[in-house]
């Protein structure tokens, strides 16, 4: 029997036995089309402020420009993640998170993370392990296009209205 | 005078994770990373200054400084790509070290220190994708003011600072 996680980059890493036993600490809701997940500039309560594992429908993730409009906007499919910067930090949502069809997420907090701690130290080490290739590659990726932009002195490269493949929000 | 190691990872799990790290002294321009090499060690400053270069039209261009306290070559050292910049030092250093295969040693037998190690350094590695993103946005939306060149690369270089954990000042 294959796990949920099984199409989730972000846990490519993790051996079977890790994703089985994180699937047993993660909490599955459904939502309606429309639900806001979480706005932009909210403060979320430390320890249980969610992050968003989506494991069926679509998730739209906005965030707006300084100059106006939408720098932000893009829709994420089932194995993307949204709202990860809560669950790593005390920053405030980088973007609001609006549910675009019924969908199924699964729930990943410090409650829960703290829940894997106890059953296995050592898969709660690997996984805090995938997390961090996950955000390397991030910011490989930002310093990248920002270096590009740099060295053409121009920002066009950065003008895309885009995101990371799995956002932080 | 404040203990670094502590200062970053908190009395606990600088005691844990000091007997993982080997610590050398290094004369003003020795290379700790090169731009595009691969790399396979976690640098800790302890004491001294280093300079993050990127290479422009050949030539190394300074980006950032960092002093005691800075973690150095996150990103190749978790998604085990090239480093993506070259960090030189330029005074005598102190820093401490840590590589892969002490990393899985340390997985296995002290899981609790790994969890300090990596509980700072995604928070970091988080916090520097949430602001680089939102600098970023700074040149996205439709009515976006287009900056001149000069000031472009001003810009670019503090947006570059902050994502490599500077203060982006």
């Amino acid at each position: 029997m294959t796990s949920y996680l099984d199409r989730f980059p972000l846990f490519a890493g993790l051996a079977e036995a890790d994703r089985r036993l994180l699937e047993q600490v993660l909490v599955v809701q459904d939502f309606p089309a429309g639900h806001v997940l979480f706005r932009e500039g909210d403060h979320a309560a430390a320890t249980t402020a969610p992050t968003w594992l989506i494991l069926d429908g679509t998730v739209r993730v906005q965030a707006r420009a300084p100059a106006g409009g939408w720098g932000l906007d893009r829709t994420l499919p089932p194995g993307h993640f949204v709202g990860l910067n809560a669950l790593l930090t005390d920053l405030p949502r980088s973007a609001t998170c609006t549910t675009a069809s019924p969908v199924t997420l699964a729930r990943l907090d410090r409650v829960t993370l703290e829940a894997l701690l106890r059953l296995d130290a050592r898969a709660h080490a690997r996984l805090h392990l995938a997390l961090a290739r996950h955000l390397a590659g991030d910011l490989r990726d930002l310093s990248a296009r920002v270096t590009a932009a740099f060295h053409a002195g121009s920002e066009e490269p950065l003008r895309a209205v885009q995101g990371p493949a799995g956002t932080g929000a | 005078m404040s203990d670094p190691l502590v200062q970053s990872l908190g009395p606990d799990g600088a005691a844990r994770m000091r007997p993982w790290l080997a610590t050398v002294q290094l004369p003003p321009g020795s290379h700790l990373l090169d731009e595009g090499e691969r790399s396979s060690t976690l640098w800790f400053l302890l004491d001294g200054e280093v300079s993050i270069c990127l290479l422009a039209d050949g030539a190394p261009l300074e980006v950032s400084r960092r002093g005691p306290g800075s973690w150095l070559g996150e990103v190749a050292f978790f998604d085990h790509g090239p480093s993506t910049a070259t960090v030189v030092a330029t005074t005598p250093v102190v820093v401490a070290r840590i590589d892969h295969a002490e990393l899985a040693a340390l997985e296995e037998a002290d899981p609790q220190a790994l969890h300090a190690l990596l509980g700072v350094l995604l928070r970091q590695m988080a916090e520097r994708v949430s602001q680089g993103s939102s600098g970023i946005l700074e040149a996205a939306g439709p009515t976006v003011r287009v900056r001149k060149p000069a000031e472009t690369r001003s810009w670019l270089r503090q947006v570059l600072d902050g994502l490599f954990g500077g203060t982006g000042a």
